[in-house]
């Protein structure tokens, strides 16, 4: 059967491995949906667009749901990696169209992450 | 495979539930249930926390596994750190698709 994932991501170290989990139910043949909350995408690297392109091609999205990010993250989402828009009722629709629901990782931090995490 | 009732499925994405993860499946076990768990990424820590052996020796082999590219991602030697951990159970993304399809319920931590 295929089932329809939605992952949900608040926390930004959880976001390239959200993506290869999503991705990992994709090839399984599930519709997978990711939806990124406050956070900037990680930096462009050959490894993670192939991971959209291919999640992409398996008729799952990965989501920027905007109204929950600073004006400079939401352009870095939307035109650095093109992600799709998404609202929070958007995210509410789809979490209710799905059959498993994948709260990704930690919650989101309060606190801006230091530059040593570079 | 098809749907077991009986089977609760867990996805663990974080490395701070180990000691609800160890309550649910004695809860679990308790209620004549089965449980089928995959590790990933943080939460492939998890293998050298000592409560970890708790869940390897009382869930059946093909029913515990662990992301092995996330344990070698973060840092892991899997023949060297495994934990007792066999070959069938250092698995890809693939085996959260195969706990997907076979558990009745299924929740993330």
């Amino acid at each position: 059967m295929s089932y329809k994932v939605c992952f949900l991501i608040a926390n930004r170290s959880f976001i390239s491995d959200g993506m290869r989990s999503a991705l990992g139910l994709a090839v399984e043949n599930m519709y997978s949906y990711t939806y990124i909350f406050y956070q900037k995408m990680p930096g462009k690297s050959e490894y993670l667009e192939e991971n959209l392109a291919w999640i992409r091609d398996m008729e799952g999205e990965f989501y920027a749901v905007t109204e929950t990010m600073d004006e400079e993250t939401k352009n870095f989402n939307l035109q650095e990696w093109e992600l799709a828009e998404a609202t929070l009722d958007d995210v509410v629709e789809k979490i209710l169209e799905c059959d498993f629901i994948v709260g990704y990782g930690l919650p989101a931090q309060k606190v801006q992450a230091p530059p040593q995490c570079a | 495979m098809s749907k077991d009732p009986d089977k609760l499925g867990i996805f663990v994405t974080s490395p701070i539930h180990i000691n609800e993860l160890v309550k649910i499946v004695e809860a679990a076990y308790r209620k004549g249930k089965k449980v089928k768990i995959f590790f990933t990424f943080k939460s492939t820590h998890l293998v050298v926390h000592p409560d970890f052996q708790k869940l390897r020796n009382r869930i059946p082999e093909e029913d515990l596994a662990i992301c092995v590219a996330a344990f070698a991602c973060e840092g892991y030697e899997p023949e060297y750190h495994n934990m007792g951990l066999t070959e069938k159970q250092m698995r890809t993304q693939a085996f959260h698709g195969e706990l997907i399809e076979e558990v009745g319920k299924y929740f993330v931590l």
